[in-house]
């Protein structure tokens, strides 16, 4: 598993195209929305710098964890290089384990870079603890995410699943509150949102600035449902796959 | 049964309404190199997918060492080149070599797997950046990379040059002598002729004929005569020799007939500027034909 996980890291370190989107989008928003509202707005228990910062780290890590695996997957099992694995001795838990590992991996320089947009540039002060703590659950969102990427290489075919995948990022970012704080949406919004994994792992993350809008119980609960959810259904896609025509 | 590398017995295999293997049996013994041959279309993928345990038969059953191949204990002694395989982009050869070696229990040295593959050249290069024979090259060297007693080979030279098809079959040889199970399917029959100990041929998802080549040439009781020739005097040959088949491959022609002595006499006889000249008794190219043919009023 472990070298599964490092032949993945190596191909995502060379092949950073999707990888820079989900740095050059939230890096650019944080820094373009945090100048022009820095006056304007004041949120309870933190500061629109602070509150900002998350979400767009949430952004970037959400992007990432889905596209390493949904359009990468499809293609690999289209051109045969699953066939070829599944007749190795990899174990398919072992398989499925390291393409999430190398997900959840991938939103690493997404979060650190707009952790490090804030307080370099914003001047967003908090502990080291706090830092760390704010790393640690934005990453730890990501999760539902590779589970949900993984799914969508199982349902897509390679053609489509590019497309399927920066489509789910956007909708569920902007319907997550994001890209805007859910108290300047309408109302319907907040309470679709509650039920959203990307509003989930955002309101945790900002647990560690002390401005968490729900329990922070409620919010693990949330995300371990999905990623329960969405990985029970990945793995029975990847068991009726070897069935298919492409397995 | 016990040293029975593979073990068919009773397969069929559907695919919704394709009968894509039907009624199948056969047994290869350890050791044996066996060559599927068959028309596209006559389920050799598909036999080799359930040997590899990708899919499962819809009827009867497959052993592979007399274990159930979707074992992965199975899977571990086993090794696989398939038709067509493309190589996870982003991934340099030596990476790639390295990760199928890990997967499985006692692997080759890696030396030895870059010396099987003939992949020196290539591995620092990135997977993507390979030619098709290149590719089938690695594709073979991961194949090996776990030192496996049986191997199976979907069209293993489709794509390679001509140095290195002949490399690639010293290796088998080399593989075969060493004790290993080699199953392997080709459109090149004398790939088959010249390597395998047995051919199988599938028809239409049934297995057609087992025999070994030297059997299936002489099924025809006929001799090939290869000669080259200026391609205006193809005609005139297959005007002189109204019993035989002529039939011309760019400048080559041959030349299947009952009575090969007679067939050169006649050529002789009316000064026909031929070179190179072979005569093989029987061919298995022949002896195939002649079965597809018989094969489809069955
Ligand atoms: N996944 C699939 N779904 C439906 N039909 C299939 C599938 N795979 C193969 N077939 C059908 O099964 C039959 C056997 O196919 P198979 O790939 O085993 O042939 P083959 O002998 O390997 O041919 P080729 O020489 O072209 O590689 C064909 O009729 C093919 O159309
Ligand atoms: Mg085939």
């Amino acid at each position: 598993m472990t070298a599964l996980l490092r032949l993945e890291i190596a191909r995502m370190v060379r092949n950073m195209r999707f990888l820079v989107f989900t740095l050059v989008f939230p890096a650019g928003f944080y820094l373009l929305y945090t100048e022009m509202f820095r006056a304007q707005i004041r949120l309870a228990g933190t500061t629109w710098a602070g509150y900002y910062m998350v979400s767009m780290a949430v952004f970037g890590a959400v992007g990432a964890a889905l596209g390493t695996l949904g359009t990468r997957l499809a293609a690999e099992r289209a051109g045969g290089w699953v066939r070829l694995l599944r007749a190795s001795p990899l174990a398919a838990a072992h398989y499925v384990g390291a393409k999430l590992a190398a997900a959840v991996i991938a939103a690493v320089p997404a979060t650190l870079l707009l952790l490090l947009l804030g307080a370099l540039v914003n001047h967003v002060a908090l502990t080291a603890g706090t830092w760390l703590g704010l790393f640690l659950f934005v990453i730890a969102g990501a999760v539902p995410f590779a589970a949900l990427g993984l799914l969508l290489g199982y349902l897509f075919d390679s053609e489509s699943a590019q497309a399927g995948q920066v489509l789910i990022w956007l909708a569920l970012s902007l319907l997550g509150g994001l890209w805007m704080p859910l108290e300047a949406m309408p109302k319907v919004f907040s309470e679709i949102a509650l039920y959203l994994p990307t509003f989930r792992a955002a309101d945790l993350a900002r647990l560690a600035l002390g401005a968490a809008s729900r329990p922070a119980l409620q919010d693990i609960a949330v995300l371990l449902a999905y990623t329960l959810g969405l990985g029970a259904l990945a793995w029975w896609r990847y068991r009726s796959d070897a069935e298919r025509e492409y397995a | 049964m016990h040293d029975a590398a593979l073990d068919f017995i009773h397969v069929g295999r559907n695919y919704g309404h394709v009968q894509a293997l039907r009624d199948v049996s056969f047994e290869a013994r350890k050791g044996e190199v066996v060559a599927l041959l068959g028309p596209n279309g006559a389920g050799k993928s598909t036999a080799i997918a359930l040997m590899l345990g990708l899919r499962a038969p819809s009827f009867g059953r497959v052993t592979v060492l007399g274990e159930d191949p979707r074992r992965e204990g199975t899977r571990g002694r086993i090794g696989a080149m398939l038709q067509e395989t493309a190589l996870p982009p982003g991934v340099k050869v030596a990476e790639l070599l390295a990760f199928q070696r890990s997967l499985y229990p006692r692997p080759l040295p890696f030396d030895a797997v870059v010396e099987r593959g003939r992949v020196g050249d290539l591995l620092g290069l990135r997977v993507e950046r390979l030619s098709g024979g290149q590719r089938r090259r690695v594709l073979f060297a991961l194949a090996v990379a776990g030192d496996p007693e049986v191997l199976f080979l979907d069209e293993p030279t489709a794509g390679m040059d001509t140095e290195s098809r002949a490399f690639f079959w010293r290796e088998m040889d080399e593989l075969s002598h060493s004790g290993r199970t080699i199953l392997f399917t080709t459109h090149y029959l004398e790939e088959a002729d010249r390597h395998a100990r047995r051919i199988l041929l599938l028809q239409g998802g049934r297995l057609a004929v087992d025999a070994t080549p030297e059997q299936m040439r002489r099924r025809t009781g006929e001799s090939t005569m290869k000669f080259s020739i200026s391609p205006d005097w193809v005609e005139k040959v297959a005007g002189l020799l109204p019993d035989c088949r002529v039939a011309a491959h760019g400048p080559r022609v041959s030349v299947v007939t009952a009575d090969a002595e007679a067939a050169l006499r006649v050529l002789f006889a009316h000064d026909v500027p031929l070179h190179g000249l072979e005569v093989t008794a029987g061919s298995l190219e022949e002896a195939l034909l002649q079965l597809q043919e018989g094969g489809d009023d069955r």
